[in-house]
């Protein structure tokens, strides 16, 4: 990258050789003594002249972008200067209102004369919508995944409406809305109350997210600061946010990763059945312990310590250790990373939002060792994974083997409400197979009905669930839930992680049953 | 003969029309971009109207009067000042209501434009032969001196530099008469030493300048410097020394002493940039604006932003964001038209700079006198050396010395001035012994009886 100082010393050493070169083409004229010196001046002056037009031509066609956009930062104040331009539009132009599966407003914006003003409806979609913060934080969440559609329309391009040159008359901002039930969605607020935390809830057959809830939340309205007044409270809430420890700009339910514990069972329950490997009612030796490679494995979890005999079945709803690892050593390294890759393990999760990666581990090799096999199986090891991805799991195997590419915007909608676009639900991966999925499905069933995932069970409702407990290394560990409830065909997926929340038999269980109870009655 | 000065009336005609059709649809556009109710009343197209009225008014008197001279430096000279007129009107409402600008800047850049044009119009017709002021040199000096003097003692002072003079409810930039008064004296002076200018004088093995040529050097570097340190005025001091530098040029064609004066410009310079910390920081702010991207640097990175976004065809007259770069209406007004008229606006506004410079340099070669021919260049120096020092700096090609763009920024003084000088380079270019044609396929710079 050539320095602008440089460019602007060889404009001027073209300038000034232009001129050199005419003084010795002019030498050997004879004119009157002025006349003869008038070209080089005129050439100088001409020179000049076109050395501006060659920087315009720098500045507004060839390095255009990195003119507009170059960002400085006060050495000082560490404040950041950015073209204006950018943010402007949005501070000035109406935006799209992104709506609820209902048709109410969660995010709307208000002409306030001078500049356009955004609102909220409450802060517990504020993990929903993301905020909107032209003046100072930019956009997050559907603000900022959904921002072309919100300000121009979705079949424009934003840098042609602001740098082009075109103008932002003809921009026909569009409305959003999404696939979030506000019954369900303020419900999953209001029971992760003080916990730090996320719940997500999922149609199982499209894949449509219709909760997703993150503990503790932002309130979008106090950083949607336009006009000088409500600058500073905007900053006082923006240094306050960031200060906070239990760090709420954080999305928990999307880029929260965690150590599943438990809940991984699941995976390799279905791995086993898919694989031929295991069936439900296989038994397996547990009597408390378990050595594989120097390595034990102590089993607290039996309900009757004097049985040493139990079912893949009663493995998964006592939530067995001992059992699952045998089950992961049984099917071996290979299989159980291909079955957690088939389900999405070492990808990122196609949404709206961006989600975090799952691991299986974080180095190759881990799982070839025994015992960090054992561990993984039963969802220790070095496996991390988001509360969607967990969502997402069960609701493949309440649907049959087939997980759904999870989305958010369920249409876009024009200014007089007309539908644009619907989403088009469509399958992201088929891991296993649907009787396979069936038969997890039922295991998951017994694991609510009558093992340690009781917590979720709501009469009159069947529901599927699976518990976990992972140990994190210090403190309480992270209370996981992750279920489905619902007949065939009218499903909903749930998954609940509380941070250091303690067993996933307890609140999360309890919390999942009650989200699934409502989202099945509406 | 007839038909020529005919066709010549059709040329100016055409382009005396493209001046006001570029004004009229310019001021269209701002009305419509402000959502007018009542087309009649808006100021847009008052000003519009009023202002290609009188354009075309001071053409049609010249034409009856049988002006003999350049077709092209009226239409040319309307054209930018309409340019500069849309701007005005356009910026006014937006740093009212933003920068809580009082001044109705839109019709006193109206009024302003109007007055120059009549004066351009009264000096290219009316003035007398400018070789009498030749004769009264060094009043003309003394009273540019004078005026610079009362400036540096009773001037009031506007963004750190002393520049306006308060005469009553007059505000008068000063150094803008005294660039004329300079141009007057250096170009009676020189052509008056063209033969000692030109010579030197031995001492010992060493061609030395002749002392007719280190006087009035010495005297321009001193008043240079004097400008530079005492007015803080780094715009005035850097227009008069490029001015100086270029009719001595012109004067006697030594590119020997046209560079001892850069060097003496330079050592004036390194000074002022250990004495006087406003150069230093004009000089970092050229290298990198971004050191401090709040303070020192925000307007430079503000009129950048502003022309960057203006892309190829700008967003349009009234859908830009020109006003966010400060003092816009001014020094910056370059930076208003490459955010809303684009690189093609700033290529039309460079091309019509050309045109004048063109005119300018032919002028001054057809002027029957060496005099004439010194003031002719020197005004056309001032045109357009002043409107490259303030692109320049807007695009960051050079540090920012604040002059204005002529015909185009908003003041009084400037616009005045700078109609004043381009009547006079019409009176001149009537003054010829042969005219200059005003077909573009005459040889571009064919000489004149002279030589034969």
């Amino acid at each position: 990258m050539i320095s602008d100082v440089r460019w602007a010393a060889a404009f001027w050493l073209v300038v000034v050789l232009t001129g050199l070169v005419f003084v010795v083409i002019n030498r050997r004229k004879r004119v009157e003594p002025i006349s003869r010196n008038l070209p080089v001046i005129g050439v100088a002056f001409l020179a000049s002249l076109f050395v501006m037009a060659v920087q315009a031509a720098r500045m507004q066609v060839f390095q255009q972008g990195t003119f507009a956009r170059r960002v400085g930062t006060d050495p000082e104040t560490g404040e950041v200067l950015a073209n204006p331009r950018l943010s402007l539009a949005d501070t000035r132009n109406m935006r799209g209102s992104i709506l609820d599966s209902g048709g109410a407003e969660l995010a709307w914006s208000v002409d306030a004369g001078l500049h356009v003003q955004r609102r909220y409806s409450d802060a517990d979609i504020s993990h929903v919508a993301g905020y909107f913060s032209p003046v100072l934080y930019g956009k997050d969440g559907i603000e900022l995944a959904a921002n072309q559609a919100l300000t121009v329309g979705k079949q424009r391009s934003i840098d042609d409406q602001l740098l082009g040159g075109l103008g932002l008359d003809d921009s026909d901002p569009e409305n959003i809305q999404l696939t979030i039930d506000p019954s369900v969605q303020r419900l999953a607020q209001a029971l992760l109350g003080v916990s730090i935390g996320a719940a997500v809830v999922i149609n199982v057959q499209t894949g449509a997210v219709i909760a997703l809830a993150s503990n503790p939340v932002v309130d979008p309205g106090g950083l949607t600061a336009v006009t000088v007044d409500d600058v500073d409270a905007a900053k006082a809430y923006w240094a306050a946010l960031n200060r906070d420890e239990r760090r709420p700009l954080l999305r928990r339910s999307t880029l929260g990763l965690y150590t599943p514990g438990s809940i991984f069972k699941v995976v390799t329950a279905a791995a086993a059945i898919d694989s031929g490997v295991a069936t439900p009612e296989q038994v397996y030796e547990d009597d408390g312990v378990f050595t594989v490679d120097g390595h034990t494995i102590i089993e607290t979890n039996r309900p009757d310590d004097t049985v040493t005999q139990w079912t893949l079945t009663e493995g998964l709803a006592y939530s067995l250790n001992v059992v699952f690892a045998q089950v992961g050593l049984e099917l071996g390294a290979g299989p159980l990373r291909e079955y957690a890759e088939a389900f999405g393990f070492g990808e990122s999760v196609p949404f709206e939002y961006p989600v975090a990666e799952s691991q299986v581990a974080s180095s190759t090799g881990f799982l070839n060792e025994p015992a960090a096999l054992a561990d993984t199986a039963f969802g220790q090891g070095e496996l991390l994974t988001t509360p969607v991805h967990m969502a997402l799991l069960a609701a493949s195997i309440a649907n049959g083997g087939a997980m759904m590419r999870p989305y958010l915007i369920e249409r876009y909608l024009d200014r007089d409400g007309s539908v644009l676009e619907t989403a088009d639900p469509s399958v992201w991966r088929r891991p296993i197979s649907e009787e396979t999925a069936d038969t997890v499905a039922e295991m998951m069933v017994v694991a609510v009905e009558g093992g340690y995932a009781g917590g979720a069970f709501v009469p009159g409702l069947t529901i599927g669930g699976k518990t976990g407990t992972a140990e994190t290394g210090e403190g309480e560990p992270h209370g996981w839930f992750i279920g489905f409830g619902g007949a065939r065909g009218a499903r909903y997926a749930v998954s609940v992680v509380l941070e250091h929340g303690g067993s996933g038999g307890g609140l999360p269980s309890t919390i999942a049953g009650s989200l699934l109870s409502r989202a099945l009655s509406g | 003969m007839r038909t020529a000065i005919d066709s010549r009336c059709r040329d100016q005609q055409a382009l005396l029309w493209l001046a006001i059709l570029t004004t009229g649809l310019g001021l269209l556009g701002v009305y419509l971009a402000r959502d007018g109710s009542n087309a009649l009343a808006s100021p847009e197209l008052q000003a519009g109207l009023i202002y290609s009225a009188t354009l075309a008014a001071v053409w049609l008197s010249l034409r009856l009067a049988r002006f003999g001279g350049d077709p092209f430096l009226l239409p040319v000279s309307g054209m930018l000042g309409g340019i500069g007129l849309i701007l005005a009107v356009r910026l006014e409402p937006d740093l009212a209501s933003v920068r809580g600008l009082t001044v109705p800047i839109g019709d006193r850049q109206l009024w302003y434009l109007c007055i120059g044009l009549l004066l351009l119009w009264a000096v290219a017709l009316f003035a007398p032969n400018p070789e009498i002021l030749a004769e009264y040199r060094y009043s003309v000096l003394f009273v540019g001196l004078a005026l610079l003097a009362l400036t540096a003692v009773v001037g009031t002072e506007v963004n750190g530099a002393r520049l306006w003079l308060k005469l009553g409810p007059l505000q008068l930039q000063t150094a803008e008469l005294v660039k004329l008064a300079l141009v007057v004296f250096l170009a009676a002076y020189l052509s008056d030493n063209l033969e000692l200018v030109g010579s030197s004088w031995r001492l010992g093995r060493f061609n030395v300048p002749p002392i007719p040529y280190l006087a009035p050097m010495g005297v321009m570097w001193g008043l240079c410097t004097a400008a530079l340190l005492v007015l803080n005025d780094l715009g005035t001091a850097l227009l008069f020394f490029s001015l100086f530098l270029v009719m001595l040029y012109a004067a006697n064609g030594k590119i020997s002493q046209f560079l001892l004066g850069v060097l003496l410009f330079c050592a004036a310079f390194a000074l002022a940039y250990s004495v006087v910390p406003r150069v230093e920081l004009r000089v970092e702010n050229w290298r990198d604006p971004w050191q401090d991207p709040f303070g020192a640097g925000y307007q430079q990175i503000q009129a950048e932003y502003a022309v960057s976004s203006g892309g190829i065809f700008g967003t349009g007259l009234g859908e830009g964001s020109p006003w966010l770069i400060p003092e816009v209406q001014t020094d910056y007004v370059i930076g208003a038209i490459g955010e809303e008229l684009g690189f093609a606006g700033l290529l039309v506004v460079m091309g019509l700079y050309m045109v004048i410079a063109a005119r300018g340099v032919l002028i001054a070669r057809n002027a029957p006198t060496g005099y004439l021919k010194l003031l002719a260049i020197g005004l056309t120096a001032g045109l357009v050396v002043q409107s490259v020092i303030i692109v320049a700096g807007v695009f960051r090609l050079m540090p920012l010395t604040g002059v204005t763009l002529p015909f185009v920024s908003y003041g009084g003084s400037s616009i005045i001035v700078t109609c004043v000088a381009t009547g006079a380079l019409m009176r001149i270019s009537a003054m010829q012994p042969r005219r200059p044609r005003a077909s573009m396929t005459s040889k571009p710079f064919s000489v004149p009886g002279a030589s034969r």
